[in-house]
């Protein structure tokens, strides 16, 4: 038997869904292949949104969103039980909210497991073991990824967990050790910080998080440090073993450190098993992440890439996006052909943490000539008000004409106010666009603006006064 | 400007104008003196206005359970400790800390701070009669007026800061009160209604108009409406006050149409009036229209040329971010700085209601008023992850964009970070951009932000509608 489509996509999470759902949206025909029981991939299940729910549930739990004014938190008895609770509400809503947007675009979810085969066809086994074929005029791959197991760690010990394994336990530990200081593993860390949990957070590189401005994984670091979190940094682990009272984790230098549960958080890596990717011609590189070019095309005629399968920032919003091009680029539809330049970046750890463009150590290994500008939720009216003022807003801008070409923030709503920065970014415009606008009192948004005062000073420092 | 004189700036009062306006002066090396009669820091928006609203309204979402609206099954609602006390230790703790900052901010720029009340002896000499009594004069160039306002007491109702009061003695009654009675549905009223609605208490709110907040967008406006009368306060609209006395340990309104309301606290939200009694302005010719509203030019100066005036003072919109950015434009052109020349005409608004509301641009109403055609897109919090994740089922953004080129007109949001939000949609409008912007742009996932590429998408889907309509005039 044998099904024609416009479209096959394989994998139902963010990539798949939103790359169907864009070209069902311009009348194509497709069909969406995904493993599981439920479409929506990792996002739903065990990354962003169950990550960010933890997270915010965490944050109010633990008083920390009011610990500058000495309120009392909340007096929960099981917070690690009522935070699972809730993630699974919030998983399931999210679930039926992507099974609704395929519905809705008249997309035809078939639950199975896929093989590619030569020409554009799809083989889906059903869960029942039958088999069918799919013709497809564009195949888009989106089958995401799985979290990396290094070799040294017993992954089968009951008390050694990957990012998906974790959210399956029964109650919280009273001591986690997080191997690697990921994005994962730095928000896992204050997660179950804020939960009372003695956390270790170890990683072979000189900071966290080595994507982000050095400074401010300083300022996450301090943060960190200050709710108890223990970070090692330039330490490699050699291999962890159960000992007496739980798990040792030897580091290269010869210390130990030993916790009740270790958790894996070093890398993911291509879903692509079992997909047949060799015999359709797809080209894949030394980490195993599918090949694609600036349209995300693969190497096979007529087959695209998009998500975590192609490698990183491995981001459900980068996700999502490339998706959309991808197909606008199959079909020639002329709707989306470029995804965003200055797409943000993004860690749900607490405090929070985002950034767009350049680094400092980027711009100034560029050779470009910069200035920075900072300004502390420490002085901003409206994180003093809602407790919790860790952090801070890094502007790095062009000396010579005060172009805006990297936006850092560290704290509460970092996910939320690096748009703007995007934005101008985007405009191409300088610092002086935070100096001309008006900003709401109190927002911790009017952080921006002083950002960019701190800066306008520094620049007035360097050179001659200016004539007035 | 002559050397013979002793500073080169006096701003009178330390409220955000006072404070920014100084600061901006004496960034760019100009000697500046600062008059505060009060014996602390930061005017109304620090001590009785902005700060201390906000700061409650903080602690009520956190006590009431609002913020998390109840997930984890954890109600401090009806705690018996939830005391007015336990409420203002931590407003008194965001006020100190509001106060340091401004004079960390004065201590950097040099700036000399003189207690006392200020009167002019002549345009260039500011008289100041120190608390000890004794009175010094102050020799100037320049005078920035930032005395802010105070709450407009309507004749005949007997304030006694126990029972009746105004927005700025409401922070410091002694009990929560169980019903409570809210002349006016501006800011002021509106915020506090919502706040004490969360708190538990039985809110009646009495407004003259037809519904709340008339400046916001309808639909905006009547989605918080509704949210309110959710929490269970109660809207009466198209009527006064006839009457209000104190009895026993309350009070009784009589209600033009009729009705009677006994209550324990009352709040006359009645908008404001300029702090300039005791000033001298009339004797040096300074302009002023009603409410003591103190006449300017577009750089915030007064008929009297090297008088400026910014903030409450001067009027409309009286918002601490509107003030301290006038503030600054009267300086540059006070100083010539050629640095900032004037106010953006884009000002994101921000009401502090449960929930916030927030609005930039172009209405749908003044689209109508003023025949400018539009269409408009919509987004739900309730579909956006975030919005899942923190429950909030009220929240909305409005786009009002132009149907000829798709230009962003206006941004309208209700819920959850609202007046953080509304800032993407400001910068949008300034740059003169298109919602097209929303389309292109990756937003962080899971957020709120990426209601506007959604809102955006609901908008294209209306253009399509419209052009379709038009008999293929685009096609």
């Amino acid at each position: 038997m044998s099904t024609r489509y416009d479209l096959v996509v394989i994998g139902a999470g963010p990539a798949g869904e939103k790359g169907a759902a864009q070209a069902a949206y311009f009348a194509k025909r497709v069909a969406i292949i995904e493993a599981s029981a439920r479409p929506g991939g990792i996002a739903v299940s065990t990354g962003g949104i169950p990550t960010k729910t933890l997270r915010e549930g965490a944050v109010y739990l633990s008083g920390l969103d009011q610990h500058v004014n000495q309120l009392p938190a909340p007096d929960a008895e099981d917070p690690w039980r009522l935070l699972m609770a809730r993630k699974l509400d919030v998983s399931e809503a999210m679930t039926k909210a992507v099974e609704r947007n395929l519905l809705r675009h008249g997309i035809e979810l078939i639950r199975g497991r896929a093989r590619l085969l030569p020409e554009r066809r799809v083989e889906v086994e059903r869960p029942g073991g039958e088999r069918t074929t799919l013709e497809a005029e564009v195949v888009l791959l989106a089958p995401g990824s799985r979290p990396h197991h290094p070799t040294g760690v017993p992954m089968d010990d009951p008390d050694v967990h990957d990012s998906e394994s974790i959210l399956g336990i029964e109650r919280a530990p009273q001591s986690l050790l997080v191997l690697g200081g990921s994005a994962l593993g730095c928000e896992y860390s204050s997660i179950f910080a804020a939960l009372g949990v003695r956390v270790t957070v170890v990683d072979a590189r000189s900071h966290l998080l080595p994507a982000l401005d050095a400074e401010m994984s300083q300022v996450l670091a301090e943060s960190f440090n200050g709710m108890g979190i223990r970070v090692v940094t330039q330490a490699s682990v050699s291999a962890v073993a159960r000992v007496d009272g739980g798990l040792e984790a030897q580091l290269e230098d010869g210390r130990s450190l030993v916790a009740q549960k270790v958790l894996v958080a070093s890398g993911r890596r291509a879903r692509t098993e079992g997909l047949g990717l060799e015999e359709a011609g797809i080209e894949t590189d030394a980490s195993g992440w599918v090949r694609v070019d600036e349209r995300y095309a693969t190497a096979a005629p007529g087959v695209f890439a998009a998500g975590d399968v192609i490698g990183p920032p491995g981001l459900a919003s980068v996700a999502m996006e490339q998706a959309r091009v991808a197909v606008c680029h199959a079909f020639g539809i002329e709707f989306k052909m470029m995804t965003d330049r200055f797409r943000p970046m993004y860690v749900f750890s607490i405090p929070e943490a985002a950034w767009a463009g350049l680094t400092e150590e980027e711009a100034r290994t560029g050779g470009l000539d910069c200035e920075t500008g900072r300004s502390s939720f420490a002085t901003n009216a409206k994180a003093r008000i809602s407790g919790f003022p860790d952090g801070l807003v890094k502007l790095v801008f062009r000396v010579s004409d005060k172009t805006l070409v990297g936006v850092h923030i560290v704290g509460e709503l970092a996910s939320e106010l690096i748009h703007i920065g995007q934005f101008v970014m985007h405009e191409g415009g300088t610092i002086d666009h935070f100096i001309d606008a008006t900003f709401a009192v109190p927002t911790r948004s009017e952080a921006y603006k002083y950002a960019a005062y701190d800066g306008l000073m520094r620049l007035s420092r360097r050179k001659p006064a200016a004539p007035r | 400007m002559p050397a013979t004189y002793d500073y080169d700036l006096v701003a009178i009062g330390s409220g955000p104008a006072g404070e920014k306006g100084a600061a901006q002066a004496a960034y760019f090396g100009k000697r500046v003196a600062l008059v505060e009669r009060a014996p602390h820091l930061g005017g109304a928006g620090t001590n009785t206005g902005t700060l201390p609203s906000k700061t409650l309204r903080e602690t009520a979402l956190y006590f009431s359970g609002l913020r998390q609206r109840g997930l984890y099954g954890i109600d401090y609602s009806l705690r018996e400790d939830l005391t007015v006390r336990l409420l203002m230790h931590r407003e008194e703790a965001v006020v100190q800390n509001e106060r340091r900052i401004v004079q960390g901010n004065l201590d950097r720029h040099r700036i000399e701070v003189v207690q006392g009340e200020a009167r002019f002896a002549d345009a260039h000499t500011v008289r100041v009669l120190l608390p000890n009594g004794g009175q010094r004069d102050l020799t100037t160039g320049i005078v920035l007026i930032a005395t802010g306002s105070s709450p407009l007491r309507p004749a005949g109702v007997p304030f006694d800061r126990t029972v009746i009061h105004d927005s700025d003695s409401i922070l410091h009654m002694d009990r929560i009160p169980k019903a409570m009675v809210v002349v006016g549905g501006g800011v002021v009223g509106s915020e506090y209604a919502s706040i004490f609605a969360a708190l538990g208490v039985r809110v009646t709110l009495v407004d003259s108009r037809s519904r709340p907040l008339p400046f916001v967008d309808r639909e905006i406006a009547l989605r918080l409406q509704q949210q309110l009368e959710r929490l269970g306060l109660r809207f009466v609209f198209n009527d006064r006050v006839a009457r209000v006395t104190v009895k026993g340990h309350g009070a009784e309104l009589d209600l033009k149409a009729g009705e009677r309301i006994r209550c324990d606290i009352v709040l006359f939200a009645a908008g404001r009036q300029s702090n300039v009694n005791g000033l001298g302005l009339e004797d040096l010719g300074v302009r002023m229209g009603g409410r003591g509203l103190i006449h300017v030019n577009e750089n915030f100066q007064t008929s009297v040329p090297n008088i400026y005036a910014a903030g409450d003072v001067v009027g409309f919109p009286a918002l601490a971010s509107t003030s301290m950015e006038q503030a600054r434009v009267a300086m540059v052109h006070a100083f010539n700085l050629r640095y900032k020349e004037r106010v953006s005409p884009v000002l994101p608004l921000a009401v502090y209601t449960v929930p916030e509301i927030s609005m930039v641009g172009l209405s749908e109403d003044a689209c109508q008023e003023q025949r400018i055609p539009y269409l408009v897109g919509r987004a739900l919090y309730e579909q956006n992850p975030r919005g899942q994740i923190i429950s909030d089922m009220t929240g909305m953004l409005k786009l009002v964009f132009s149907p000829a080129d798709k230009k962003l007109l206006g941004a309208h949001l209700i819920g959850e970070l609202a007046s953080e939000l509304v800032h993407l949609g400001a910068h949008v409008i300034t740059a003169g951009e298109t919602i097209d912007a929303f389309i292109d742009a990756v937003y962080n996932y899971p957020t709120l932000s990426d209601v506007y590429k959604y809102a955006a998408y609901d908008g294209l889907g209306n253009l399509a509608r419209y052009r379709e309509e038009r008999g293929g005039l685009f096609a």
